[in-house]
């Protein structure tokens, strides 16, 4: 046991009733009580949970006195987004992150810039502008016509260090999240992960990230107060993109590729695309998501039959998934696809926040759940407090 | 002699706090721990690879003391040797800081091939930990592995995937491969293993063995800063429905609209 004072983790004495809930809460198991709780510094994580938990607010994560109000020495400006371009067409997420930056630049004050990297990119600068681009910047070079998570973040990084952005958006998506952890340790600065919205913060400046945070009931803000660029990373799905105007205008501007080298390290034997089956989750108008509460497979291929009339895809939780009703590339939540379909009708499903962060674009929710209290309705335009079951024979009684 | 060097991370077994619904008081089973799950793959990939290479497999782990649990298993498992890196100034670590440290525990190993990664972990959920620390030892990278097909000398042949994108690349050691559970079975500890890993002795190394400056890692060093956690806002309004055809009614609205 170690009751350092110096830790960061703090138990007011005073303020503390002794209930014990903070120490039911830990999942690290590092808070042991006798008649007031006693953090263990070397098990403790510094989650927070605890401190979230205690009702008598008798915990306290300490600021550390140096370094909170630490600015960056450098001048840094716009807000850039990395635009990801696959198979020579922009990936949605782009547009996305272009409609978050614009509404953050209206709070900044800084410009809202893209950059698009690879062999042949240049053709979807328009694209960006009309997203709401200010300007767009251009790697382009034959070495960079494959995806070499090296070489473009040897590159970025590069670009990143000449022009200094304050912020730096990326898709969360297979290609972004490696490349964008690399680049963050190469430029020594944080990254904080899926983010499921974006704002500044109206006294610092600062880049709030909010992202559902450990135990999953919960939404952490993050900041990155001494850092530059603010780098966060946004899965495809989650933001909205602006209607695209295509009379604006905006400045291309053409890196200087004069460096640019392949890594010696990497040799590319083959490279093949598959065609993704999430794509078209991603895509679809009409979702149906199943959960626990479909007891069968018999019930999961009587849900297909109905979605089929109204062109509905399948998809389900991860509870669906580990139960075998649905396979692992249709699940929808915080390991799966984030989707933003104009209906999302959740059958049987309780609705944790691993599972609703990933449906924050969805336009409208039917909720179908016995359980009147489950979260899932919490977040629901529609609620139906049947069982599966009951649900099912009802709905595939009339001829929709 | 080659060397491979494994991730692991003590993970709670529920990252959920679950209200126990007879007594209605918080459930004490979250505060049990695990060995992440994607870890482990990551340890059956090295000591399969250590098959055809005779290579020293070492398991790391940063965490409190009782992440001894996790090495331990890795010994049970076959892992030749563990280290702990454990100590109040790694507490409140970001992936960055997390990611120096396991970096500084790389270099004082030394003499390494291949650093084997999870994907993700299920508590932090960033899957950064490994491209960060491959970023700061300026190594190569397989960020998500599907498989390995040989070693050739200095070079390893894998096949990596990236959403759609599936490569074969060929990549010099040393380098970092970030493996997930859709890269196959687990084998299951031998009672030789088992045995063997009841002599064994976990290293323990804190800052000052990893020659790092308290001060450079942990919550306070850290670039990302959690200033607030809140209770996700639920204000939407709902409306209760009563019937399939009410059901019925609003998908044929969307319909609509959409056609
Ligand atoms: C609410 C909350 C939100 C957070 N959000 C962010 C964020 O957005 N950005 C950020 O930078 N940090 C964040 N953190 C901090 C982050 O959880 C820690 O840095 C954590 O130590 C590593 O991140 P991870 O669990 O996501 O690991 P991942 O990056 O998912 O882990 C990948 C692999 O790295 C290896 N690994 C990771 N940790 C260890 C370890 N301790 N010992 C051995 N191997 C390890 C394992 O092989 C693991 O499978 C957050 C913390 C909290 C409490
Ligand atoms: S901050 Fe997290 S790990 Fe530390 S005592 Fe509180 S709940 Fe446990
Ligand atoms: S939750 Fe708060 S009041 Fe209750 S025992 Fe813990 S510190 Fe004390």
């Amino acid at each position: 046991m170690n009751n350092d004072t110096s830790f960061a983790l703090r138990v007011l004495k005073e303020r503390c009733t002794g209930c014990g809930l903070c120490a039911d809460t830990c999942a690290y198991n590092a808070i042991k009580f006798a008649d007031v709780p006693e953090i263990d510094s070397y098990a403790c994580r510094l989650c927070g949970s605890c401190v979230q938990a205690c009702p008598a607010g008798a915990l306290q994560i300490s600021e550390p006195e140096t370094g909170k109000t630490a600015v960056p020495q450098e001048e840094t400006k716009g807000i850039w987004v990395l635009a990801e371009v696959e198979d020579g067409c922009l990936a949605p997420v782009a547009r996305e992150l272009l409609g978050k930056a614009v509404v953050l630049s209206e709070k900044l004050h800084h410009d809202v810039e893209a950059v698009l990297i690879g062999g042949n990119v240049s053709a979807c600068a328009s694209e960006l502008i009309a997203y709401g681009a200010r300007r767009v910047r251009i790697v382009e070079h034959e070495s960079l016509a494959a995806f070499i998570e090296e070489n473009y973040a040897c590159e970025l990084v590069r670009l990143v260090r000449e022009c200094r952005p304050e912020i730096l958006l990326v898709g969360a998506t297979p290609r972004g999240r490696g490349l964008s952890a690399r680049m963050a340790a190469l430029l020594q600065t944080g990254l904080t992960a899926d983010c499921t919205e974006l704002d500044i913060d109206s006294d610092t400046g600062l880049l709030l990230q909010i992202r559902p945070a450990f135990g999953g009931n919960l939404m952490a803000t993050i900041k990155t107060p001494a850092h530059r660029p603010q780098m966060a990373s946004v899965r495809p799905g989650v933001m909205k993109a602006s209607e695209p105007d295509y009379s604006r205008s905006g400045e291309v501007v053409y890196a200087d590729v004069s460096k640019v080298s392949s890594d010696r390290r990497i040799r590319l034997i083959r490279e093949t695309v598959e065609a993704s089956c999430g794509d078209s989750l991603e895509n679809s108008r009409i979702v149906v998501g199943i959960g626990r509460g479909v007891k069968s497979l018999d019930m999961v291929n009587r849900i297909r039959e109905w979605a089929a009339r109204f062109g509905a895809v399948v998809a389900g939780s991860r509870a669906a998934v580990e139960a075998g009703l649905i396979d692992a590339h249709m699940q929808v939540g915080q390991t799966g696809h984030a989707i933003s379909p104009d209906l999302y009708i959740a059958i049987g499903i309780s609705g944790q926040i691993q599972h609703t962060a990933a449906l924050a674009g969805a336009k409208k929710i039917i909720a179908i759940n016995p359980d009147r209290t489950a979260p899932i309705f919490g977040i629901a335009d529609y609620g139906w407090a049947v069982s599966a079951e009951e649900a099912l024979s009802q709905l595939t009684a009339g001829g929709l | 002699m080659k060397r491979y060097i494994v991730f692991l991370k003590q993970v709670p077994r529920s990252t959920r706090v679950e209200i126990d619904p007879v007594t209605k008081t918080l459930k004490r089973s979250s505060a049990l721990t695990q060995t992440n799950p994607d870890d482990l793959h990551a340890l059956q990939a090295a000591l399969d690879l250590r098959q055809n290479t005779g290579a020293e497999v070492v398991a790391v782990s940063m965490g409190p003391a009782s992440a001894e649990a996790v090495l331990r298993e890795a010994l049970q498992y076959g892992a030749d040797r563990a280290v702990l890196l454990s100590s109040p100034a790694f507490a409140g670590s970001d992936t960055w800081c997390t990611s120096l440290v396991l970096a500084s525990a790389v270099r004082r190993i030394g003499d390494y091939d291949i650093l084997f990664f999870g994907r993700m972990a299920i508590d932090g959920d960033t899957a950064q930990v490994g491209p960060e620390v491959a970023g700061q030892l300026d190594i190569p990278q397989v960020t998500c592995l599907s498989s390995i097909h040989e070693v050739k000398g200095n070079w390893l042949v894998a096949d990596k995937k990236a959403g759609s994108l599936l490569q074969r690349v060929e990549i010099e050691t040393p380098c970092a491969v970030m493996v997930s559970r859709e890269n196959g079975e687990l084998a299951c500890p031998t009672l030789s293993g088992w045995r063997r890993a009841q002599r064994q002795e976990v290293i323990r190394w804190d800052e000052g063995d990893l020659q790092l400056d308290g001060k450079v890692v942990g919550l306070y060093a850290s670039p990302t800063k959690v200033v607030s956690t809140d209770v996700p806002q639920t204000a939407k309004e709902i409306r209760w429905l009563s019937s399939g055809s009410s059901v019925a009614e609003i998908i044929d609205k969307c319909v609509d609209s959409l056609s």
